[in-house]
């Protein structure tokens, strides 16, 4: 009997050493966006993070199966009872790319970096919020203050914007730093050719990798070229040919020819964060009646676009956030089904009635809305289909194209009746730059001012306790949506095509790419 | 020659006002979209130094010009030199192939057609260009690379480096170009053939490919070495599409870029240096008509 297990271990060896990915290789990524910078304090580009997340960790990590913070570099921490300081613990040995030790300091002078004016804004500076200084206890132990309390900043320093780099090369490198940055991660910057590609190459000292990856130690893949494909077709292309051997954010209407490619695989992710939005514009006739912004959800077929837009590829959204952020709660479905019918019947109650040309009338006035949607903003096709929608049922959408940046400036100045915007973010509190007074200068765009609203983000934005927070941010997206502040149409998703001998690529919980555990299977 | 000098002063009095004749203000510009601080709005003023007067701004910004001092980009903070000599050689290698794929096929082409006028050849011919000037260069290099580099795995797809990718990014510029060259030759051609001297030439018993090579080819080619002239200035200045389209680096890219994040000095650079490559080429066909044209280079010699 003995001997037969024994014979059965035996065979069974090489098919566990067969499992047992192989290191080394080099992989191309098409990318699709080109990089601005590569420096974490500079950057407001998911590209660029796309990126820092290769050569960089971060203090906590977020898992991206169930949405929750645990430990990176730092093992354990401390909130304080007033939300206004977080005590680290960081874990020892760990060392940047250039040999300096990791420690108190060096996430000190990180954060410090952060407030320097360095030219052009990144994101870093909002992610770290009303940062007051950092205080070395001792090299292991640093403490976080806040000039008021900060909920969300767990979740921010799992961001790689906020990922700690070598002092020590901030002082020596000067301006160069933006362009070779040094940090702790899996992946060193070889060098940078831009609007070419970025090379990245193994760092053989890794061995602090997060406890949601899938081994420890260093990468398995010794060297990744990072390649800028802007053309979609092109990087449809060049992952058929395998000049690449990953592409991300393929055309929708390229996934089902490539699905029945048999040396590929098509891996797709929803990212935390809010979906395909709308907003009318609350202060400006006529959507500041909330009648017409509740007839114009309920008209609607948000299948309809997945079907044509997405070629399937998503579905209809179920809330103003989407199912990996914590706190999403299901209520667009059952508060705004597709009913054309009901639409009609609440601007028939409201007023509203039908004039010669179908669109409705009321006071003398039509029912007309101006939506100024960005150039390559991503709405362009959906753009048309709501307007159709829209008329069914008696509204007429004009639609006029605007640069991003001109877009913005008509928000401030209110011209618009509908906006567009959507965002990759871990956190619920996104919902504060899309609806809080506050945030009227910047974004805002349904223009939303309303002390209910405000004081619900507020109270969510400094309770430190998850639990009751996440409340307060549920009934926050009822409130916003039953108010018809934003109209969420198609769920964001993530589509990227992998040959099929590249095994261990994962998403992170904004579906960006996370090269640490891929190895070739050849 | 001379008025290239007035022009690029022109065109450096134009390309120093692009941020001050635009509406709004420029720094809100670049930071709009981003939750900046106030903090950081005043360092990026202090930055552009917006505030001192126009004409010490404009004389600062000649006196750097001259020396090859844009200044640095806002977005990557390097030297805005550095960023324009990253994407000019990418776009130079393009420009030159394309122009060399345009003129051998356009000059083939319109040659062909001159020659068999009013024959198929030549209605064929200019079949041919028709579809090559009305094909989209976006649609064509796709069409190409998927003929290729997909089907028949002849040529990589994207990038720079070595004649195996420069073939089909240049093929497509070529192809489009060599239209309007065709047809420009086979009509100058056709022109040229009409003149006396050809009829004496061929009286002396020249085969008709003879004559219209020895005798004709040469006059027929000055108008249209204007035409390569203004291709040539337009390509330096970067193909955007082509370079999306094959991902190549090149300063269409890095012009289009720059415009969009509202990069100032890397703006100014880019159009002072396209407009550099224009003048210069029209430099180059101005100098081409002497050695062509020998009425011209004697009429230079007897005035001077």
């Amino acid at each position: 009997m003995t001997t037969t297990v024994a014979i059965l271990l035996l065979l069974l060896t090489p098919l566990v050493a067969h499992a047992q990915p192989k290191p080394g290789g080099t992989i191309v990524f098409a990318a699709r966006q080109d990089i601005d910078t590569l420096d974490p304090h500079i950057t407001n580009r998911a590209a660029t993070r796309k990126i820092l997340i290769q050569f960089t960790d971060t203090l906590t990590v977020i898992n991206p199966k169930d949405g929750k913070v645990g430990p990176g570099l730092a093992e354990s921490w401390d909130v304080a009872r007033d939300g206004k300081s977080y005590t680290f613990k960081l874990r020892k040995s760990v060392k940047f790319h250039d040999g300096t030790v990791f420690d108190a300091a060096a996430v000190k002078a990180t954060f410090d970096r952060i407030q320097e004016p360095l030219g052009a804004p990144g994101v870093a500076r909002a992610f770290l919020g009303p940062y007051d200084g950092a205080d070395v206890i001792d090299a292991q132990t640093v403490r976080i203050r806040f000039k008021q309390p900060y909920a969300p900043f767990l979740r921010m320093v799992a961001l790689s914007p906020l990922a700690p780099v070598s002092p020590t090369a901030v002082q020596k490198m000067g301006q160069d730093f933006s362009r070779r940055p040094v940090g702790t991660g899996p992946f060193m910057v070889k060098e940078w050719v831009p609007k070419s590609h970025v090379t990245l190459v193994r760092n053989p000292d890794y061995a602090w990798p997060p406890a949601s990856a899938a081994h420890r130690g260093p990468a398995y893949l010794e060297e990744i070229t990072w390649r800028f494909v802007p053309e979609a077709t092109t990087r449809t292309a060049v992952l058929q040919t395998g000049e690449a051997n990953v592409a991300e954010d393929l055309s929708y209407a390229d996934v089902a020819a490539l699905e029945r490619n048999p040396d590929l695989r098509i891996l797709r992710g929803v990212p935390a964060g809010t979906p395909w939005t709308i907003f009318p514009n609350v202060q400006r006739f006529p959507t500041n009646d909330p009648a017409v912004r509740r007839a114009l959800h309920y008209a609607i077929n948000k299948d309809a676009i997945v079907k044509v837009v997405f070629h399937g590829q998503s579905h209809a959204s179920g809330s103003l956030i989407q199912p990996p952020t914590p706190g999403y709660v299901a209520v667009a479905k059952e508060l705004f089904p597709y009913d054309p019918g009901r639409a009609r019947k609440i601007l028939d109650d409201a007023g509203w009635k039908p004039g010669s040309d179908g669109i409705r009338v009321k006071d003398g006035k039509r029912l007309e809305i101006l939506w100024i949607f960005g150039t390559n903003n991503g709405y362009e096709e959906m753009a048309p289909l709501v307007q159709g929608m829209a008329r069914e049922v008696g509204i007429d959408v004009q639609l006029r194209e605007q640069p991003r940046v001109q877009m913005y400036e008509a928000w401030r100045k209110g011209e618009h009746g509908i906006g567009e915007l959507n965002w990759w973010f871990p956190d619920p509190s996104i919902l504060a730059t899309n609806f809080h007074t506050s945030r009227l200068q910047a974004f805002n765009p349904p223009r939303l001012s309303d002390p209910e609203v405000d004081k619900l983000l507020d109270q969510a934005g400094m309770a430190v306790e998850e639990g009751p927070r996440m409340e307060l941010y549920k009934k926050a997206q009822r409130v916003l949506l039953e108010m018809g502040a934003g109209i969420p149409l198609v769920d964001q998703v993530t589509v990227v095509g992998v040959r099929k001998d590249v095994a261990g690529y994962a998403f992170n919980v904004v579906t960006f790419p996370v090269l640490y555990d891929v190895s070739l299977t050849r | 020659m001379l008025l290239s000098v007035p022009v690029v002063v022109g065109v450096s009095v134009v390309v120093f006002s692009i941020i001050h004749v635009l509406p709004g203000d420029p720094v809100l510009a670049i930071l709009s979209g981003a939750n900046a601080t106030p903090e950081q709005e005043r360092a990026l003023r202090a930055q552009l130094r917006l505030d001192d007067p126009l004409v010490v701004q404009y004389v600062r910004f000649l006196g750097r010009a001259l020396v090859g001092d844009f200044g640095r980009s806002i977005f990557s903070g390097r030297p805005v030199i550095e960023e324009i000599g990253d994407q000019l050689p990418s776009t130079l290698e393009l420009a030159g192939t394309a122009i060399v794929i345009a003129v051998v096929v356009g000059v083939a082409l319109g040659l062909l057609a001159a020659v068999r006028h009013d024959t198929w050849i030549d209605r064929a011919a200019m079949l041919v260009a028709l579809g090559g000037v009305s094909m989209p260069s976006f649609w064509l290099g796709l069409l190409l690379i998927l003929i290729f580099s997909l089907q028949l795995g002849w040529l990589p797809a994207t990038g720079q480096g070595g004649l195996s990718r420069l073939i089909l990014p240049a093929a497509t510029i070529g192809l489009n170009y060599s239209a309007v060259i065709a047809r420009l030759v086979r009509s100058s051609l056709l022109d040229v053939l009409n003149n006396n001297y050809i009829s004496t030439a061929r009286a002396k018993g020249l085969s008709e490919w003879g004559v219209t090579l020895k005798h004709a080819l040469g006059n027929a080619l000055i108008p249209v070495t204007t035409i390569i002239g203004v291709q040539l200035g337009n390509l330096l200045a970067g193909t955007i599409i082509v370079e999306t389209v094959f991902s190549r680096r090149g300063m269409g890219r890095l012009a289009v870029t720059a415009v969009l994040d509202k990069d100032y000095p890397l703006i100014q650079g880019v159009v002072l240096v396209s407009a550099l490559g224009y003048v210069l080429t029209n430099l180059l066909v101005d100098v081409s008509y002497s050695a062509l044209d020998p009425r011209i280079r004697h009429r230079d010699v007897a005035e001077a």
